[in-house]
């Protein structure tokens, strides 16, 4: 199952970089996200423990619409400073030096939210959240 | 939780908006706007030649995504679990980076500023 997800993150990311002429939108996806609740609600029965992870699950969240606000920003800014001729290497490599930052801060987050909700739940507790996450991934694609 | 940084990831490393995505469909305007047909050719190879690389790096951070996903779903996985892929994320970063800028470098040798202008003010 893993490498048919897989097959078809690659075949996105392919399409989304170099075959189309128009430019398709890319971000976090909110409505993907909130199913994730959902697999925290129906895997701890514990009312409390469920309602501290949903807590982590609003903070993630909000890390990622800002991490997705910076990612456009740095985006847009790089192709505005392209279309002019003037713009020198030097200027474009800071940029992209930012994106850079933005790829370690996303994983940063992941394992800094993945560990602080492994620590609210059992191990056989986690393997149901994880185990929807990855039926996600497939339906997502 | 996987799914919000999948769309993210998707996002950092070219899409549309992006500068690897402009550069990589630049057939048409090129065509278009640069005047002689052997500097169309250079360009365009350029432009061929960014996909194909784009599309080894990109195999490349599916398999890192893959290990994401692994640490993840693994109760017993660990910080550094986690840091080692961000660490190959980051440096495939870097990667792409130089292959765009230095493709780029290698259409502005072959326009001039209005040429340039032309072909980027379509995008």
């Amino acid at each position: 199952m893993k490498t048919v997800y897989l097959g078809l993150i690659a075949t996105l990311l392919i399409c989304l970089s170099g075959c189309k002429s128009t430019a398709p939108e890319a971000g976090f996806n909110e409505e993907r996200a909130s199913e994730t609740r959902s697999a925290i609600q129906s895997s701890i029965a514990d009312p409390a423990r469920s309602a501290q992870m949903l807590k982590v699950m609003d903070q993630f969240e909000s890390e990622l619409d800002k991490i997705e606000a910076s990612i456009k920003k740095i985006r847009a800014d790089i192709v505005t400073a392209n279309a002019d001729y003037a713009t020198e290497r030097e200027t474009l490599e800071k940029m992209y030096a930012q994106l850079g930052e933005q790829v370690r801060l996303l994983g940063n987050t992941f394992r800094d939210r993945n560990f602080e909700l492994r620590k609210l739940c059992s191990a056989e507790e986690w393997k149901s959240i994880a185990d929807q996450d990855d039926a996600l991934v497939n339906f997502v694609f | 939780m996987i799914i919000g940084i999948t769309a993210l990831y998707l996002f950092l490393f070219g899409g549309g908006g992006s500068l690897e995505f402009y550069l990589t469909n630049l057939k048409d305007p090129v065509k278009e706007y640069v005047q002689d047909k052997e500097r169309q050719d250079v360009i365009i190879e350029a432009s061929k030649a960014l996909s194909k690389e784009l599309g080894n790096i990109q195999k490349e951070v599916t398999d890192q995504f893959n290990d994401y996903v692994k640490a993840h779903a693994d109760y017993e996985s660990t910080p550094e679990d986690f840091d080692e892929v961000t660490d190959e994320m980051v440096a495939s970063q870097l990667k792409l980076a130089k292959q765009v800028l230095d493709a780029r470098d290698k259409m502005h040798e072959q326009m001039t500023a209005d040429e340039w202008r032309a072909v980027f003010s379509k995008q």
